[in-house]
């Protein structure tokens, strides 16, 4: 195919932009990696270079040998697949039935679904703290994680209904006459045919628990229950003036996780994301 | 075995009323076609028969018993989908023993029949097979087999061909009508299809708008269309329709065209449409009547009047020629022999056969008898 | 007929059978997830509406009902100046994280049709910057931000010879500090939804144009722009709503200061119940924002395609 200057110039013009964007959307990571891996005297080297002189892993022992800073590691992973999982459960067989039945409630449950999402966290917790508080379930682990289920199902429901829409009503319909009722239908043959979409929308909501911050800042207050994204924050109060490289080492840490999750799983993200919020 | 009943069946989504009161029966190892145009309540009856849509009104019985209110489960059917439904994650054979595993049967058992059903549909290599590594026609070939399997009191199928191209289509007609042969079950089958309804049922069930137009043997419907609609419904190419008079002419009572040309009747329609004179008819006759191939049945007969009628455009279909013409003013449809040498322009000479033409009512459409 | 068949049939045929089909009841399926949305949302949301008419503290529990708080709120006189900042906040970064997010989607579009290799390693990168966490975020922008000596941005500026920027210090330039975290943060799910909505765009309508003579910015104005309509408009609204919602990154990046600079509604009903124990006047600011949310996501469902168009 013979190309134009017109075509090089615009090819070269969008090489440009790409550079410029990764340089600012992948920039600010890498210098927080370099500055993670550079001893005290190199942090305050004025001169800008992404690889310092003498390189060392000495912050990335420092920060996992802190008592507490595994332990948000820990929460974090433990609260976010916890909060995925249950929203799984919730979210499945409504999913289902959003997508098969048709009911008087079912428009504001759909409408319901879209709305809750766009509540902050924030305004829930308000009024929840004082009941939570008075229940016992502040700074307990059972208590966040309902929190972190409510705020992941109605994403779930979302993605997984708009999923179970693309399989074919025939096929359980094939199941009840060969013998089972709509539930065995429904284990037999819709949960297998949606495993792409559970998964999908799994990793997703796993990614975002392990952002979530507002939920476990204000009902954990025992550090040892924190989650990273806490955790982090806390590290942030400690460590900030007196060891920048220390904290940076702590963020990389702290971000490392999500972003490997999603480097690995990409695909199943990013087509789940488009589909709900466009076709809504 | 099964017979099934079905009494003043009605169907209704929301406010809307798709089928209006439905009644028929279909007796033990029949093959019973459901056919009609698309939205006429065909396929929405076949559901409710297989217990996939609830009744709002009207009774269906199988054997006697009343199954309204039965989950699809315990009917003891079978059905064949539009779409296969093929459950794509499990194999070939996975597919077909399912129904006999929701029936707790020992799995030697289910190893047994699923292995001779392979066997009468000729899919024993495509047993390890996942659906998508099918074609349309072994996919097909499956979803029979899987309903095959289960040897249920009555089976359903829903437009199965309507997928397949043509020349598999024609395969599967067939397939069908043997395997109905030798199992000789009850059977209730959708399509739209004219011709699928005409090669495959013992009776067949017109359907327009929820209404039942006619229930018939392929030959009643052929031969004795209730009305104008199941006479067009029915043999491809469709019936022509001309409008024309019953009056006198010559003092002979005749169908007389608005162009002045006249075609007289025979002595019996002279005595059934007696009381039907000077009225405005609709002149039904089939393109295969209209023709110039003489069988044994109607050579010389008293019914054949010779007449000569326009080459306008000429479809030759190997055996058969048709030929696009007009007569009485309308445009109509012959079937000739496929040897003739014709040329648009030209005229050529045909007969009718009146003894096998209708007239129907211009109005309501039903066919005119003897009254 | 097989014997094994004949008999699992006879014992399907004699089986029991239930009056009611448990399963094909639709509200069994949702139930569960119903009772959890109205304990999570409905009745917070009630609740924060009734605790601003009282004059409740996280301390105290008995309180009494009374529009103090919302008197208040009129009197409140640091309320406009955070109002402001809030709105500058969210259409600054309404605005930006769309021109952004358009310019992007562009170019990975162009990179696609012409197949040139890379395109995917540029749409993960801005990916990433949108699963890092908000709270992690805004610490690194901190740093980044920082007028320390390892602040990255003014070493690059002395580097060159020009002077520091107070980044986090002076008011009127920490807001905008703030701006772009927050568009560092969230340009990549605005790429996402333009991007899906450039790909939809039939080709035919471009080679029509292009026929019809327009120049390449002609087909963008008259054939792109207005294709990318509904999706532009969608996009304002859940980047509003995303961006009023805004907390953790805020809090990592300035804790709302300098002083109050950057102090948006969030973190003032955070300060106000949380730190003040003030449940009342913090539910007033909390009912302030679910009502902005409330009209943001009322349009965002009218937006929508309905359930049966595509």
């Amino acid at each position: 195919m013979r190309m134009s200057t017109k075509q090089r110039l615009g090819d070269a013009g969008t090489y440009l932009a790409y550079l410029v964007v990764c340089l600012f959307f992948a920039g600010p990571l890498l210098w927080l990696i370099s500055l993670s891996i550079r001893t005290a005297a190199e942090v305050y080297v004025s001169d800008i270079r992404l690889w310092p002189q003498n390189p060392t892993l000495d912050n990335y022992f420092s920060v996992l040998g802190n008592q507490l800073f595994p332990r948000y590691l820990w929460n974090g992973l433990l609260l976010s697949v916890a909060g995925a999982f249950g929203a799984m459960l919730f979210a499945t067989p409504a999913a289902y039935a959003l997508s098969r039945f048709e009911f008087p409630a079912k428009r504001p449950v759909m409408i319901g679904i879209l709305a809750f999402q766009m509540i902050s966290p924030l305004v829930i917790m308000v009024p929840l703290y004082r009941y939570m508080d008075r229940i016992g379930l502040t700074d307990s682990h059972f208590g966040a994680s309902m929190l972190y289920i409510a705020v992941a199902a109605p994403l779930f429901t979302w993605m997984l209904k708009g999923f179970i829409d693309g399989i074919p009503r025939s096929l359980e319909e094939a199941a009840m006459i060969d013998g089972c009722t709509r539930f065995g239908a429904f284990l037999r043959v819709i949960m297998p045919l949606s495993l792409p979409g559970l998964t999908s929308a799994f990793v997703l909501n796993a990614i975002l628990g392990w952002s979530q911050f507002i939920i476990p800042f204000i009902l954990l207050s025992k550090p040892a229950l924190q989650p990273i994204a806490v955790g982090i924050f806390n590290f942030q109060g400690t460590y900030n003036t007196t060891s920048t490289q220390v904290l940076a080492a702590a963020s990389v840490l702290s971000i490392v996780p999500a972003i490997v999750t999603f480097l690995v799983l990409q695909r199943f993200i990013i087509g789940a994301l488009t589909a709900g919020a466009v076709k809504g | 075995m099964a017979e099934v009943s079905v009494r003043k069946l009605i169907k209704r989504f929301g406010q809307f009323e798709v089928v209006h009161g439905i009644d028929f029966d279909v007796t033990d190892g029949e093959f019973m076609v459901l056919v009609g145009p698309s939205g006429c309540g065909k396929s929405t009856t076949l559901r409710m028969i297989a217990g996939l849509e609830t009744v709002s009104d009207g009774e269906i019985s199988i054997n006697g018993e009343l199954v309204n209110d039965v989950p699809p489960r315990d009917r003891d059917i079978a059905m064949v989908f539009q779409d296969y439904a093929l459950y794509p994650h499990m194999s070939v054979k996975q597919n077909l023993g399912f129904g006999l595993k929701m029936r707790d049967m020992p799995r030697a058992k289910i190893e047994e029949a699923v292995q001779r059903t392979a066997d009468i549909l000729q899919i024993r290599e495509l047993l390890d097979r996942k659906p998508k590594q099918l074609s349309g026609g072994q996919r097909q070939r499956v979803a029979i087999g899987r309903a095959i399997a289960r040897e249920p009191q009555l089976f359903l199928f829903d437009e199965p061909l309507s997928n397949l191209d043509a020349k598999l289509r024609v395969e599967m007609r067939t397939q069908i009508k043997r395997l109905h042969i030798a199992f000789n079950a009850t059977s209730i089958y959708v399509t739209h299809d004219q011709t699928e309804a005409m090669t495959l049922a013992d009776r067949i069930v017109v359907l327009r708008g929820g209404v039942i137009e006619q229930v018939g043997t392929p030959d009643q419907l052929y031969n004795h269309p209730v009305n104008r609609f199941v006479a067009g419904f029915i043999g491809s190419p469709t019936m022509n329709f001309i409008d024309a008079e019953l009056a006198e002419s010559a003092g002979e009572a005749s169908i007389v065209f608005n162009d002045g040309q006249t075609l007289p009747l025979t002595a019996a329609q002279r005595q059934s449409y007696a009381s039907h004179k000077g009225q405005k008819v609709l002149f039904g006759v089939r393109p295969e009547h209209l023709t110039n191939v003489f069988t044994a049945e109607n050579r010389g007969g008293a019914g054949l009047v010779p007449i000569e009628i326009p080459v306008e455009i000429v479809e030759p279909l190997g055996a058969d020629t048709l030929v696009f013409s007009k007569l009485g003013g309308s445009e109509i449809v012959s079937r000739v022999a496929g040897s003739a040498d014709l040329r648009p322009g030209t005229r050529i000479p045909v007969h009718v056969d009146m003894s096998r033409t209708h007239l129907f009512d211009p109005e309501t459409g039903v066919r005119l008898t003897a009254t | 007929m097989t014997e094994g068949v004949a008999t699992a049939n006879a014992a399907l045929r004699t089986r029991r059978r239930p009056r009611w089909r448990i399963s094909e009841h639709p509200y069994i399926w949702v139930a569960p997830l119903t009772l959890l949305l109205l304990a999570t949302y409905v009745y917070p949301a009630v609740e924060v509406v009734r605790f601003s008419f009282t004059n409740a503290t996280l301390l105290n529990p008995e309180y009494e009902y009374t529009l103090r708080s919302y008197q208040a709120l009129q009197r409140n006189t640091s309320l406009g100046g955070l109002l402001w900042i809030t709105f500058l906040f969210v259409f600054a970064s309404v605005v930006f994280q769309l021109l952004l997010g358009l310019l992007i989607a562009l170019a990975l579009n162009r990179g696609v049709n012409r197949n040139l290799p890379g395109v995917s390693v540029v749409r993960i990168v801005i990916l990433s910057s949108w699963i890092v966490p908000g709270v992690a975020a805004g610490i690194v922008w901190q740093l980044i931000f920082s007028e320390a000596s390892y602040g990255f941005l003014n070493s690059l500026l002395r580097d060159v010879g020009l002077p520091p920027v107070k980044w986090l210090s002076r008011p009127d330039i920490a807001i905008w500090s703030a701006v772009i975290a927050n568009i560092w943060r969230g340009t990549a799910f605005s790429m996402i939804l333009l991007y899906a909505g450039l790909v939809i765009i039939p080709k035919s309508l471009y080679e029509a144009a292009a026929v019809d003579g327009a120049s390449a910015w002609r087909q963008f104005w008259y054939v792109t722009l207005p294709q990318l309509r509904p999706i532009l408009l969608i996009n304002t609204i859940l980047i509003s709503i995303f961006t009023l919602n805004t907390f953790d990154l805020i809090l990592a990046l300035t804790g709302g200061g300098p002083g109050r600079a950057t102090e948006v509604l969030s973190l003032y009903a955070y300060n106000l119940v949380f730190r003040n124990f003030d449940l009342a006047n913090g539910s007033v600011i909390a009912v302030v924002l679910l009502a902005i949310s409330v009209v943001f996501t009322f349009f965002y469902i009218r937006l929508l395609p309905k359930e049966n168009e595509t």
